[in-house]
């Protein structure tokens, strides 16, 4: 019964042209900003370093405008009500409707990257022919690397707005929410450890672990351990990979539970 | 398709795209090794083009070849230890990375003897052999032209025998790593100009003792010409020249003191050279001299054939340069020494189609306050004062409409100062020189460029100069060069800096097309405290990797840079080559949209891994305000210097 949700919300996705336009601008967005910055010519390291801080605000952005009406869509026509009659727990419910938004979005996120990226591999350096040239540790891998974190990022709060959208009642109270989910994503979270860090309550020894409390700060740790480090050398650890991946995938399903809750209220 | 069967497919599916999601990560790119490539083909720092001649064939010297991560071309070092003190400097890991491999020269492959001069020679080339694994004699009489060397054997008992044959002890790499070496740097070369003025200064003085001897005879007198009283008059005494025109050449070959009156003029009748020197601590002063031959290249009479190459310190007759030096300073002079250590030519004014003074293997020879008028195009011209093979001072003198102002040949340690250098096309022409300063020249209307370096030698000082209307003011080349206190105004490119691991500060860059042409591949530059002002563009550069042009917290001042400020820094990196900040002097409204959010995001992490970001400049912590307004105000642009908190021009 899962994928017949899963094929129904692609369906969604697909005839809804507002995804397409903010797969556009997406697109636009993060081609521009590493065409100028000059990343694409310098190679991989340096447009995942372009494009981290943007995709941080962005990303979010883009993932809650995919979920925030998903299920409360389905209630508000009375869908939920029709399902009900069907053999399909909440719980499926849930889960394929964020499973087709979430392809949804992966291509969304896809369509950007990879046109970023066949366009470093397209353009190349000006270097000079006469010297011997090597690439350092620039490499295609760790731009797919960058690649993939995006994507579980954006699969993260996809299932946050997702749960937004089964527990709001209303079109406007979804937008509230939404707005709200936001702000704390996108500022609360790290300005609370940034509050508990200087106020004691993090530890200097728990900060590394603790920053996987916010997304972001999982999502930029994850990525600078994984990608930018890797070229730029060693110094203090920039991030504890395990505590990031957990962090992301605790408000995953913890959303999604919270979601299929709200819908077999 | 059954539904199990698609279920199968998918789980199955779903296995595999994550199996190489998580691969992705597990790949270990650190580890990839890189292949030796052909030494010639690196970016190699450490020996300048006249050192490389000058080597012996068999000689090989210690190098190493560096892979970094985030430099795209192979760094070659001459000298393992150079390597060591370069990754020592500040700002190096962020512009280069860290080096993933780093090979060096295995002498254990050959057998190594020491030259005279202690280079290793050896009967083949050696290998190469991975930094970590091999074994180093530190402290050995080996060398390179730079000094004391380190030599690397990939087998112990090599370096052992190497160590009690030639002294020194054998480290390996983490300990030559922790080790310091003593390498001239542009810091120093920068310490070293108030000591070489000096120098020169006792050179001069020195110098000015000729003109203290006694007359023995004056022209007209007790002699009727002029080549009849430096033929007839004892060693170490003055032969005066009245007031009066005298068709001769003459040939100076004792050491006199040649003194003209008020207006005493010596006229070659337009063909050869018209004073020859060819003795030491002779004196010329007072003259006026034309008539002067117009062959600008070799010629019978030319200084190095006349006079015999005192050429024994090289062996052989053929030295590499034999063919250019024939060639160039074989051209007509007005004056032309050879092998005249001393010598002071002092208060002479020279007309000439083709040289005016010639110093050839002249030691420690003084040019003051002397005038040349070269040729009109300078095409047909040639040098105003051209010196070769020894160190010289060339002082407060007039050169004009010539080829090359000053043109200096393998003369290391010359000093060319408070000149006035006008309507050539170089000022100041520097082939296979090191070791020079170049100060507090005024230099204007060059065709070409004010001073142009050439043939990469190394630590020169270009300090104080004033170059107006050129197309390039300055071109520095080479390693370890100090260029500061210089004013560019009104140049087509005020600066263009080819010389590398150089320090360029304190300079003015006001009212050029390009403020600074940055050409350089390695990314080793110090540019700080600089004022760029009234530039159409700030700052470009060619090729090569992200510059980071701020050093120790101080970076540089640019007329138009946004941002708050303390009154001191701007707290925001400034980068001239921006599409949008390179316009923020000239553009209403730039200030705006420089500052959006959009763009301010990309700015942030930039220098974290800024790689091979061709053709960018960023300055992370650009001045508020002027950094030199003293040297400003002898510009026209210092009303448009504004202070960034003020916004317009006061």
């Amino acid at each position: 019964m899962i994928a017949t949700v899963i094929r129904r919300e692609l369906k969604t996705v697909i005839r809804t042209p507002t995804f397409a336009l903010l797969t556009a601008i997406l697109t636009a967005v993060a081609v521009g900003i590493a065409w100028f910055g000059g990343g694409v010519r310098a190679g991989y390291v340096p447009t995942t370093v372009d494009l981290l801080t943007p995709f941080e605000l962005l990303v979010p952005v883009v993932a809650v405008a995919f979920g925030y009406r998903a299920i409360l869509g389905d209630r508000r026509r009375g869908e939920l009500d029709v399902l009900a009659t069907y053999p399909v727990t909440g719980r499926e419910l849930v889960v394929g409707t964020y499973l087709g938004r979430a392809i949804g979005l992966v291509a969304a996120l896809a369509v950007p990257l990879t046109i970023v990226m066949v366009a470093i591999v397209a353009s190349g350096d000006d270097l000079i022919p006469v010297y011997a040239t090597h690439r350092g540790a620039d490499s295609p891998i760790l731009f797919v690397r960058f690649a993939v974190l995006t994507v579980f990022f954006a699969a993260t709060i996809l299932a946050v707005a997702v749960a937004v959208s089964a527990i709001a009642s209303g079109t406007r109270s979804a937008l509230a929410l939404a707005v709200v989910l936001l702000i704390v994503l996108l500022v609360g979270l790290d300005l609370a450890l940034v509050y508990g860090f200087t106020a004691g309550l993090v530890g200097d020894s728990t900060l590394i672990h603790s920053l996987a409390i916010s997304p972001l700060s999982a999502y930029r740790g994850l990525v600078l351990e994984t990608t930018v480090s890797v070229a730029a050398g060693a110094g203090p650890r920039i991030a504890s990979p395990v505590a990031s991946v957990v962090g992301l995938c605790v408000w995953t399903i913890g959303s999604l539970a919270v979601a299929a809750w709200a819908i077999e209220r | 398709m059954s539904a199990r069967l698609r279920w199968g497919w998918t789980t199955v599916g779903f296995a595999v795209v994550s199996v190489a999601l998580i691969g992705v990560f597990a790949i270990d790119i650190e580890s990839s090794t890189h292949e030796q490539v052909d030494f010639d083909n690196t970016v190699s720092v450490g020996l300048s083009l006249e050192e490389q001649y000058e080597l012996e064939d068999d000689v090989a010297l210690p190098r190493a070849q560096v892979f970094y991560s985030q430099y795209d071309y192979v760094v070659g070092y001459y000298g393992v230890e150079r390597f060591v003190e370069h990754r020592r400097q500040p700002g190096h890991d962020q512009r280069f990375g860290y080096p993933l491999t780093v090979l060096v020269s295995d002498y254990s492959s050959v057998d190594v003897a020491l030259t005279s001069d202690g280079h290793p020679a050896t009967d083949a080339d050696p290998g190469w052999i991975d930094a970590e694994d091999a074994h180093y004699v530190v402290g050995s009489q080996a060398t390179t032209p730079s000094g004391g060397t380190v030599v690397p054997f990939s087998e112990r008992a090599d370096a052992d025998t190497f160590a009690d044959d030639h002294g020194g002890t054998v480290l390996d790499w983490e300990e030559v790593l922790s080790e310091r070496f003593d390498i001239d740097d542009a810091a120093l070369v920068g310490e070293r100009v108030s000591d070489d003025h000096r120098d020169a200064d006792e050179r001069t003085e020195e110098a000015d003792t000729l003109l203290d001897r006694p007359v023995s005879i004056v022209v007209g007198e007790n002699a009727d010409t002029v080549q009849e009283a430096i033929d007839d008059a004892p060693a170490e005494t003055t032969v005066v020249v009245p007031n009066g025109t005298y068709a001769e050449r003459l040939e100076v070959d004792r050491p006199i003191t040649l003194a003209g009156a008020t207006d005493a003029t010596i006229d070659g009748g337009g063909d050869g050279t018209v004073v020859n020197v060819t003795a030491s601590d002779v004196a010329i002063t007072g003259l006026e001299i034309t008539g002067v031959g117009n062959e600008t290249t070799g010629t019978d009479d030319a200084v190095a054939h006349d006079h015999g190459a005192p050429d024994d310190e090289d062996e052989g007759d053929e030295d590499w340069d034999e063919e250019f030096v024939d060639h160039y300073a074989g051209g007509n002079a007005a004056i032309a020494t050879s092998g005249a250590d001393g010598a002071l030519i002092e208060n002479v004014e020279v007309q000439t189609p083709a040289n005016g003074i010639v110093l050839y293997r002249s030691d420690g020879a003084v040019v003051r306050n002397v005038s040349v008028e070269g040729h009109e195009i300078w095409q047909r011209g040639a040098a105003g004062v051209f010196a070769l093979y020894d160190p010289v001072v060339i002082e407060n003198s007039t050169l004009t409409d010539g080829r090359d102002a000053v043109y200096t040949h393998r003369a290391n340690g010359a000093v060319i100062r408070n000149n006035e250098l006008s309507d050539n096309r170089l000022g100041v022409h520097v082939m296979h020189t090191s070791d020079l300063l170049i100060a507090d020249n005024q230099m204007d209307g060059q065709d070409n460029a004010g001073v142009y370096v050439m043939t990469g030698p190394e630590r020169i000082a270009l300090i104080g100069n004033e170059v107006r209307n050129a197309s390039v003011g300055l071109t520095p080349g080479g390693t370890d060069s100090y260029v500061a206190e210089n004013v560019l105004e009104a140049n087509d490119v005020g600066l263009r800096t080819d010389a590398t691991s150089s320090i360029y500060e304190r300079n003015v860059i006001a009212g050029n097309g390009n403020g600074i042409e940055s050409r350089e591949l390695l990314p080793t530059n110090r540019v700080t405290e600089n004022d760029f002002v009234g530039n159409r563009d700030h700052a470009m550069a060619i090729g090569g990797p992200i510059r980071i042009w701020t050093h120790d917290g101080v970076g540089n001042y640019w007329q138009g840079a946004v941002g708050l400020s303390d009154g001191e820094t701007i707290d925001r990196p400034h980068s001239p080559t921006d599409p949008v900040e390179e316009r923020l002097h000239m553009t209403d409204g730039t200030a705006t949209l420089a500052q959006a959010p959009g763009l301010d995001v990309r700015s942030g992490l930039e220098g974290v891994a800024p790689g091979m970001r061709s053709g960018h400049v960023v300055d992370f912590e650009p001045s508020c305000e002027p950094r030199n307004p003293e040297l400003l105000e002898r510009t026209d642009w210092s009303e448009q210097a504004w202070a960034c908190d003020e916004r317009y021009p006061t």
